[in-house]
């Protein structure tokens, strides 16, 4: 099956900004979550995809068409929403239905009815009357409906409240069943990028920090807590990624553990208390932070 | 170039704007029509009075036509969403430009062919009909223009520069046609006279509209992307 | 979180819910209804499937196993895990095999001797 998504060496400069050489790929049927703080150059990424945004340099390839001269093709596979879309401010949900209805194929009326209920939109209200979370909601209405192969969610669940939180979830996570359909998505709330997501990719200044799949990415990241006397030649480790101090408690956070690790740390005169799993959010602070930071309590 | 497919997109996009925009023009074409009455009504208090609304609607319909279908999708942040669509940045510009003229046409062909109608068939002057078209299609050059502007400038402010500059050679305008020897000679009385200056303005006119929104189709039509 | 589902499924077993040789959901019907990644749920099915509980056929699906003594195995594999834990902890504590054994039998003892005094006050009554 073809790839989703595949970008090759993908570049973007701005005056203050620039995207430098992505490579990245999904494959068909899968969930990948991006992580990045704001300015990270998420969204020009997403737009690239979208063919939006012309690169400087480097192939794209989305649903098996080439951006951004086959966009139209592209454009018609792909269901794109973003924090900064707004809808026309006069006009209701239904008539956005309508236009989205006439300009695509594929589109699904009674799941979009069942969209409308269990997402609680009202379709003959002017979406100037709609809050942050119902425009969330609405744009990823629009987009679901068409059943498209590929989903591009720009902060799908940033700034909702639990109950809508879990609505978008269920409703990202209903793409699943189909081996076919594939997402990207974008979240500070790297609870749910751990939750949903198959693989997971850090940008951050415009690059590609990591990318690896969930569980490998949980697998081989360690939070160890030792006890001992400091020696300099503990934080050259290559799995070391950070250290703190406090005393003679060391905190070492580890980005490929093995089981041999302890064993070396022994042999380096330290006590091993505590061998803990990060969680991503953990993992993703301490990835972009300096190389063998270390800081002292 | 043209497919079948991308002549519907163009269409979709077109009455989407017509749609966007439907409730405000129906407003100000409810302003002509009174404004078209008070022309017709006999007096030259009213045909004044009338005259005058008629033309700062004409120009007003138009430049908010302008705001709303072109300005407006930068400012409402709604371009995002309508270059989502499956629609090519070629087919996207020229939508808007032949929705930016047909959205004015049809306060503008109301307004012509009422005046045409009123001054053949009232006690108006049948020379009058030289001068009001004149007038009239400089109206409508001036509206392109701004649309041209409006869509190769994305700053409001110069937006709103252009704007005022092509209204405030309105009155010049009509100042100097109305000067002019042919017309004048001929404007109060029964004889309807297309002197070759006449003509001479209204091909000027016509080749600003071309070229405005001819250099307008071709420029943005050679984007690939959108940005 | 891979650990959650496999406690589910497990449990699922041993209740009774799901019976040898039922089928039981695939993996992506399974991702999307627990609102969980498919390669997450897929790890699951690879530990269950380890731990005999599930097995997978190419092509027709995933279904519960059919060995009878299932939940035997689920528990010795129980036992397995909190063995292996008490070891981890009498590690930390520098506990010598004496001393683990020493303590594992005044634990039995105990256990056995609060049993008998239940039942005598019970038999009392």
């Amino acid at each position: 099956m073809t790839a989703a998504i595949t970008l090759a060496g993908v570049t973007k400069a701005y005056a203050d900004f620039a995207l430098s050489d992505i490579d990245l790929e999904l494959p068909a049927g899968q969930v990948m979550g991006l992580v990045g703080v704001n300015g990270a150059g998420k969204s020009t990424l997403f737009r690239i995809l979208t063919g939006l945004i012309r690169p400087d340099a480097g192939q794209v390839v989305v649903c098996g068409h080439s951006l951004p001269d086959e966009q139209v093709a592209a454009k018609r596979q792909i269901g794109y929403a973003s924090d900064d879309m707004r809808l026309y401010k006069a006009k209701s949900l239904r008539w956005h239905m309508d236009l989205i209805r006439a300009a695509y194929p594929g589109w699904d009326e009674a799941y979009a009815g069942q969209l409308l209920q269990r997402f609680d939109l009202r379709p003959n209200q002017p979406l100037g009357g709609f809050s942050h979370g119902q425009r969330v909601k609405a744009l990823l209405l629009l987009s679901l409906a068409r059943h498209p192969r590929l989903l591009l969610l720009d902060e799908p669940t940033t700034g909702l409240d639990p109950l809508a939180r879990d609505e978008v979830l269920q409703a990202i996570a209903e793409v699943l069943r189909d081996d076919d359909r594939s997402v990207l998505f974008s979240s500070h709330n790297t609870r749910d990028v751990e939750q949903i997501s198959d693989s997971i990719a850090f940008l951050h200044r415009g690059r590609l920090v990591a990318v690896q799949d969930k569980e490998s990415f949980l697998d081989h990241w360690r939070r160890i807590l030792c006890r001992g006397e400091w020696r300099d030649d503990i934080a050259a480790l290559p799995e070391v990624a950070t250290v703190r101090r406090n005393g003679s408690v060391i905190e070492l956070k580890v980005r490929s553990f093995s089981e041999a690790l302890p064993a070396q740390l022994r042999q380096l005169g330290l006590i091993v208390n505590d061998v803990n799993r990060m969680d991503l959010e953990d993992i993703f602070i301490t990835s972009i932070r300096p190389e063998g930071a270390q800081g002292v309590v | 170039m043209w497919s079948e497919s991308s002549l519907a997109m163009v269409k979709l996009l077109v009455v989407k704007d017509w749609q966007v925009y439907q409730k405000q023009l129906a407003g100000y074409l409810a302003g002509l029509v009174l404004a078209l009455g008070l022309i017709g009504s006999g007096s030259e208090w009213t045909f004044n009075a009338g005259a005058l609304l008629l033309l700062v609607l004409l120009v007003s319909t138009g430049f908010f036509a302008i705001g709303q279908i072109v300005l407006n999708e930068r400012k409402e942040r709604t371009l995002p969403f309508v270059m989502s669509l499956p629609v090519t940045p070629t087919e996207f510009y020229s939508a808007k430009l032949l929705a930016g003229v047909l959205v004015y046409l049809v306060p503008f062909l109301l307004v012509v062919l009422t005046t045409t109608f009123l001054v053949l068939y009232t006690a108006l002057p049948d020379g009058l009909l030289v001068y009001a078209l004149l007038i009239y299609v400089f109206m409508l050059t001036s509206h392109c223009v701004a649309l041209s502007a409006a869509m190769a400038i994305e700053s409001e402010g110069w937006n709103i520069v252009v704007q005022m500059a092509l209204m405030t050679a309105l009155s010049p305008f009509i100042i100097w046609i109305g000067s002019l020897q042919p017309i004048a000679a001929n404007l109060l009385t029964d004889h309807i006279v297309w002197s070759p200056i006449a003509l001479g303005v209204l091909a000027g006119e016509l080749l600003v509209v071309a070229v405005a929104l001819g250099w307008t189709q071709w420029h943005h039509a050679r984007k690939t992307s959108f940005l | 979180m891979y650990g959650q589902i496999v406690e589910q499924v497990t449990a699922k077993v041993l209740a009774g819910d799901w019976s040898p040789g039922q089928p039981i959901p695939s993996i992506r019907q399974l991702a999307s209804a627990s609102k969980v990644s498919v390669i997450t749920v897929k790890r699951a099915y690879l530990e269950l499937e380890r731990a005999g509980v599930i097995v997978t056929r190419p092509g027709k699906g995933s279904f519960v196993a059919d060995t009878l003594d299932l939940a035997r195995q689920l528990a010795l594999k129980e036992f397995r895990a909190s063995l292996d834990g008490l070891l981890v902890a009498a590690d930390k504590l520098g506990l010598s095999l004496e001393n683990i054994l020493r303590e594992v039998e005044q634990e039995v003892i105990t256990r056995e001797e609060a049993t008998i005094g239940q039942c005598e006050g019970e038999g009392a009554r």
